[in-house]
């Protein structure tokens, strides 16, 4: 949610900040495109300097950094590494210039940061570099000193596959031009990983779904539907559709369904007994054409047949399923469904159901104030179970009756139950959109009360998925938080004019809502401390814990980016 | 924009707070453009070390799972029955599903769990296995795996657990399958449930209370080749076909002809939309572009379709400009462009209409096409407007026209209203909540934004038109009309009537209110402003024409207190709180130089 130049404020109090805080994001801005330009060259001729910057962008003054202490090899450390990964980790190079050298010695140390890429590698890189502009100093003199994190990856056939993160510093200043020009290269590759053996995954989608006609209704993008389709079919701008994983019809064997936007109908993907899948949402009256963010199959009424609740973005449509197929058994009207979760929240052998609801800014309807702790949301909805009989379910509000509305109308993405402390009943994690997140603690008659901040959980940030797992293998359920990391954001948020007059606090959720995922670790004292780990992540959503290389130890894996370009080229924001 | 929010939810800087309005509505227009945000961000892997202290190192690239899609949900699943947990990704970008098979942990050793409750819930949610075994040294190692039902982000994975074991290390004698002990907590019972010793490489269905782990037949491993759904190739000639799922009524086109004669076609009129009685295509060009008319496609099929349907054919040539009124003397009249339109349009085989726009047209038809695409700016020309007989859009279409475009259209207006939103796409399914009435006051915002007043107002006209006639909302817009009008008798009896509806409408009080306030009822508008305000406690303008009102009426502590107040929370700089300072003060000396007066005279 954090801006660029185009955006960025016109801060009241300190106009001169202001100026600094657009022109820091100018000089880090410039600088990312500059070394695409480079990293570009390189690729194509193994020179970065080959390309049209050439060397004539390196200043007369430019100097080399200091040598480093341990520049040789044997500085590499064999980190812990999941086999048959390998990771090695080495110390950064800080950007410190030598009086005693000169241009030609800053050209080198350029080049040099390029080769460290490719020995790291062990060959060329065989992509575009991934570029994240860290940070913006001023570095006196009007220069500037930009952290870029950088990373590359070669990718060949019969190869390990390897990739190497760069921490590449750079001094620069604006020539009385107002071109760029570098004083000085601090690079260093910090990380470097090794795949052995065979490709790890592979996208087997079109081989797996075959050629059925609905494969092609999934290959079009977000963009793509809406410049097809009447705005009022319902094609959101954003991609909020959900997968469910379900054995939908009882064969034993799970299926796949799949929400889709307005307009295109949610697909049942069922699989036979060869596993070929087979696409019959239709059939079982599952083929809804309103926009769908989420699906949750659960069997409500204890029939041992699977119910299923889909968040739609006018509400919450319950289908029953019965002999007839599904039928629609209840109906709850609230804009803007996001995440769903079940649990038993009062151990009468039923599940209930939440779902989180979200007022979209990114319509126009409702835009979150204050930004960093925003309270005019949505208030989400507790869907009590109690039926009595199969396929008659009855279910109902109890969002008050249960608490749950106590962590006011917020903006919820996601929400996940677990029994964090271990006496029997589910607790639930609401993660929020532009504020605090809330952690409500069952008193095990399925009443609720928000303990996130006494247990340290709040996590202040833009908050868009959440899973429990027993992470570090302590026999308890530790939390990870999908957030929003905003290169971007991070550097304007930690920029003297910001924000100009908040207090130090304030600032500081700010600053945290660009911070990314946050992995909280479950104490013996009952508290979760936060670990640090696992954080980068860009602008992730739903991040899930799962064991990617079956050694026992739940890995994460994060779903990123917002918005890319509609078409190729465009600036990013 | 995030610097620009208002640091508390509190009525503020309205400045402020406009500049963050400001800042999300620029954000929004630049979505809508295409313009990427935080885009082609790629996936992260976080791979647990898996030893010694937890760490973790992203190794998406390495793994083939860094794409630079725009990521979203994602769920765990065994696609290929290999033992070992799948992902299903759903992206905003294409293709919108990625099926990602595990090849990494396919060497490593698994156990499958499934359980079923008996006298917990049946699906068992809530419950948590512990899987041990034991290390090298003897040690038991503990795997922990909660049943849950709906995490990540809108995402439900598989209701199998699944626990690795590693792989053997390399030059060890492959060994028999692993054991492990499995003992369950089911929810809300106390105590854990053994289920005993089971092996690794297979699966198992745990039934609460049986004590007894059921080996459950697994299906045949699947191969399953690499490949991607590949993105649909774009049409290249820009042909878009947009059914409106409602028709909805358009604001009236200024349009002449070459005759000179000038009129307004289609539009609102008290009694609805206005047609033309038959289904009318409008096609928007413009002639100044050289290729315009290759451009429209083929409108000799047009021409044919719309003779055997009796249809009516339309053109509007944005690019006709009339000519510039004669200076006196001029030697010879310019020639009216739409001579040439027309003949070229003749020459391609249209018969039909041939159009000029004149005053809003020229914004009204550009924004149409925008607001149905949900866009900034609408896609190059031409442009096709399909209307009903009674005057309403109900097909949006750009691109070359082609033969039997026309029938396709007619034959979705043979289907009755309802069945409308099933033609809106071309994906056959069922609507749970099919799409209302098109919002027409989004495209009124967009003819304001353009400057397009006259048709901003016909529209406002329309909105009533299409809400119900009985809602507070429509009595309190016939409300604010009459008072445009200056009708100020028949707009008191409307926000009355609104108020029979709605007595807790804070709109309707504000609206009564500001009526008798202008009619010069200080003391009742005083009131009513005061009913109002307790229904909205925070309006500041509600309160500032509260504090005007108490002026008016004489009630000057209320004024001072509202004063008081707004000061407080609008600061002393802004303009209404400025106004009624004066207003106050003026009140204040009047209210003294009178007492000095009677004074003068005693």
């Amino acid at each position: 949610m954090l801006s660029s130049l185009a955006l960025l404020a016109l801060q009241a109090p300190a106009p001169g900040a202001v100026d600094e805080l657009q022109g820091s994001e100018a000089i880090a801005s410039s600088v990312s495109r500059v070394v695409g330009e480079l990293d570009r060259a390189f690729l194509a001729s193994g020179d970065p300097l080959a390309g049209e910057l050439g060397e004539a962008w390196v200043d007369g003054d430019a100097r080399a950094v200091m040598e480093p202490a341990a520049a040789d090899p044997s500085s590499w450390s064999a980190a812990a590494s999941p086999r048959p990964v390998l990771v090695e980790r080495s110390a950064e190079v800080p950007m410190a210039l030598d009086p005693s050298t000169g241009r030609e010695d800053a050209i080198e140390d350029l080049r040099g940061s390029f080769r460290a890429v490719s020995e790291a590698l062990g060959g060329a890189p065989t992509r575009p570099a991934e570029i994240n502009a860290k940070g913006v100093e001023p570095a006196g003199d009007g220069a500037w000193d930009v952290r870029l994190r950088v990373r590359h990856l070669r990718e060949v056939p019969g190869e390990e596959a390897r990739s190497a993160k760069s921490i590449w510093t750079l001094r620069v200043s604006e020539a009385a031009d107002g071109t760029l020009v570098l004083l000085g290269w601090a690079g260093s590759v910090i990380e470097r990983v090794a795949l052995q053996g065979s490709p790890a995954f592979e996208d087997v989608t079109a081989t797996a779904l075959g050629g059925a006609p609905a494969t092609e209704w999934l290959a079009d993008s977000i963009m793509g539907l809406r410049d097809r389709l009447d705005v009022d079919v319902g094609v959101g701008l954003l991609g909020h559709h959900g997968v469910a994983v379900a054995d939908v019809n009882g064969d034993g064997l799970e299926d796949l369904y799949l929400c889709q936007p307005g307009g295109v109908p949610n697909q049942l993907w069922l699989r036979l007994p060869g596993g070929q899948f087979m696409e019959a949402a239709r059939g079982g009256g599952l083929d809804l054409v309103d926009a769908t963010t989420s699906a949750l199959f659960v069997d409500l009424d204890g029939d041992a047949d699977l119910d299923v609740i889909l968040g739609l973005a006018s509400g919450v449509v319950v289908l029953a399923r019965t002999e007839q197929g599904y039928v629609e058994a209840e109906r709850f009207e609230r804009s803007g469904i996001t995440s769903l979760t079940a649990a038993d929240i009062n151990m009468d052998g039923r599940l209930d159901v939440y779902a989180c609801a979200y007022a979209n800014p990114y319509d126009g309807s409702t835009f979150p104030l204050p930004y960093h702790d925003a309270e005019n949301g949505q208030a989400n909805l507790l869907i009590a179970n109690v039926t009595e009989e199969p396929d008659k379910l009855i279910l109902g509000d109890a969002t008050e009756e249960t608490g749950l509305d106590r962590a006011g109308s917020r903006f919820s993405f996601a929400a996940t139950f677990e029994d964090i402390d271990d006496d029997g009943d589910p607790d639930l994690y609401v993660a929020n959109d532009f504020g605090r997140n809330a952690l409500y603690i069952n008193n095990g008659t399925g009443y609720f009360r928000n303990r996130a901040a006494e247990l340290g959980v709040e996590d202040v940030a833009a908050g868009m998925g959440a899973a429990f797992a027993d992470l570090d293998r302590d026999g308890q359920v530790d939390l990870y938080v999908s957030n929003m990391e905003s290169s971007a954001g991070r550097r304007i948020t930690s920029q003297p004019g910001f924000q100009g007059g908040a207090d130090e606090p304030t600032l500081s959720l700010f600053r945290r809502h660009a911070k990314g995922n946050s992995l909280f670790l479950r104490t013996p004292d009952g508290g979760f401390v936060e670990s640090g780990l696992a954080t980068t992540g860009h602008w992730a959503w739903g991040g899930i814990p799962v064991d990617l290389d079956g050694n026992g130890w739940l890995d994460l894996f994060v779903p990123n980016g917002f918005v890319s370009a509609a078409r190729p080229g465009a600036p990013d924001l | 924009m995030v610097s620009r929010s208002p640091l508390d939810e509190g009525p503020g800087s309205g400045d402020q707070k406009d500049r963050y309005f400001e800042g999300w509505a620029a954000l929004n227009e630049s979505l809508r453009r295409g313009e990427p945000w935080s885009g082609g961000e790629r996936n992260a892997a976080f791979l647990s070390s898996g030893r010694g202290p937890l760490d973790f190192v992203d190794a998406g690239p390495v793994l083939g799972l860094d794409f630079a899609d725009d990521g979203r949900s994602a769920a765990r699943m065994d696609v290929d029955f290999d033992g070992d947990d799948d992902l299903v990704v759903s992206n905003r970008t294409a293709p919108r599903l990625r099926i990602l098979a595990n090849r990494m942990a396919d060497g490593a050793e698994h156990l499958g769990v499934r359980l079923r409750g008996t006298t917990v819930n049946r699906d068992a949610v809530g419950a948590v296995v512990f899987a041990t075994t034991m290390d090298d040294g003897g040690e038991p190692q503990v795997q922990r795996r909660t049943r849950s039902a709906g995490s990540g982000y809108l995402a439900q994975s598989s209701a199998w657990l699944r626990f690795g074991f590693g792989r053997r290390e390399a030059g060890t004698r492959p060994a028999r399958a692993r054991r492990v002990q499995l003992k369950v907590r089911w929810p809300g019972v106390e105590g854990l449930e053994d289920f005993g010793e089971v092996r690794t490489g297979r699966r198992y269905v745990l039934v609460q209370g049986t004590g007894t782990a059921s080996e459950a037949a697994a299906p045949d491993r699947l191969a399953l080749a690499p490949g991607a759904l590949a993105a649909p190739e774009r049409d290249a000639e820009g042909r878009r076909r947009l059914v409106l799922p409602s028709p909805t009524s358009i604001p009236g086109l200024d349009v002449r002809g070459r005759s000179g004669r000038s009129g307004r076609i289609f539009g609102l009129t008290p009694k609805g939309p206005k047609g033309t009685g038959r289904h009318t295509v409008i096609a928007v060009w413009d002639s100044s572009d050289p290729a315009a008319v290759e451009g429209l496609g083929d409108l000799a099929a047009l021409t044919a379709e719309a003779a055997g349907a009796k249809a009516m054919l339309v053109s509007i040539d944005l690019g006709a400009i009339p000519p510039e009124p004669e200076a006196s003397g001029a030697p010879t009249p310019a020639p009216d462009p739409l001579d040439f339109s027309s003949t070229r349009l003749a020459a391609a085989g249209w018969a039909g209409d041939v159009l000029a726009p004149i005053g809003e047209t020229v914004l009204i038809l550009p924004e149409i096409v925008s607001w149905r695409l949900d866009r900034t700016d609408p896609p190059p020309l031409p442009w096709f407007l399909v209307l009903e007989p009674d005057g309403r859009l109900a097909v949006v279409r750009t691109g070359p026209w082609r033969e039997g475009d026309l029938a396709a259209d007619l034959d979705v207006f043979a289907r009755p209203l309802g069945q409308r939103p099933a033609w809106s796409t071309p994906y056959p399914g069922r609507w749970a909540d099919p799409p209302g009435e098109a919002d027409l006051g989004r495209l009124r915002s967009r003819l304001v934004r353009r400057g397009a007043s006259s048709a901003s107002r016909e529209l406002e006209l329309g909105r009533i038109k299409t809400a119900s006639l009985d809602s507070a909302e429509v009595k309190i817009r016939l409300g604010r009309a009459a008072l445009e009008r200056g009708d100020l008798p028949g707009a008191l009896a409307r926000f009355d009537a609104a108020i029979g509806v709605a007595p807790e409408n804070a709109l309707a009080r504000r609206g009564r209110a500001y009526v008798l306030h202008r009619m010069g009822q200080y003391a009742d508008a005083l009131e009513e402003w005061t009913r109002a305000l307790e229904l909205d406690p925070r309006d500041a303008d509600t309160r500032g024409n509260r504090a005007l009102a108490a002026v008016e009426a004489g009630e000057l502590e209320v004024a001072r207190a509202d004063l008081e107040q707004l000061t407080r929370s609008e600061g002393a700089a802004a303009p209404m709180v400025r106004l009624l300072k004066q207003a106050v003060e003026e009140a204040s000396r009047g209210a003294r130089s009178s007492d000095g007066g009677e004074g003068v005279d005693r």
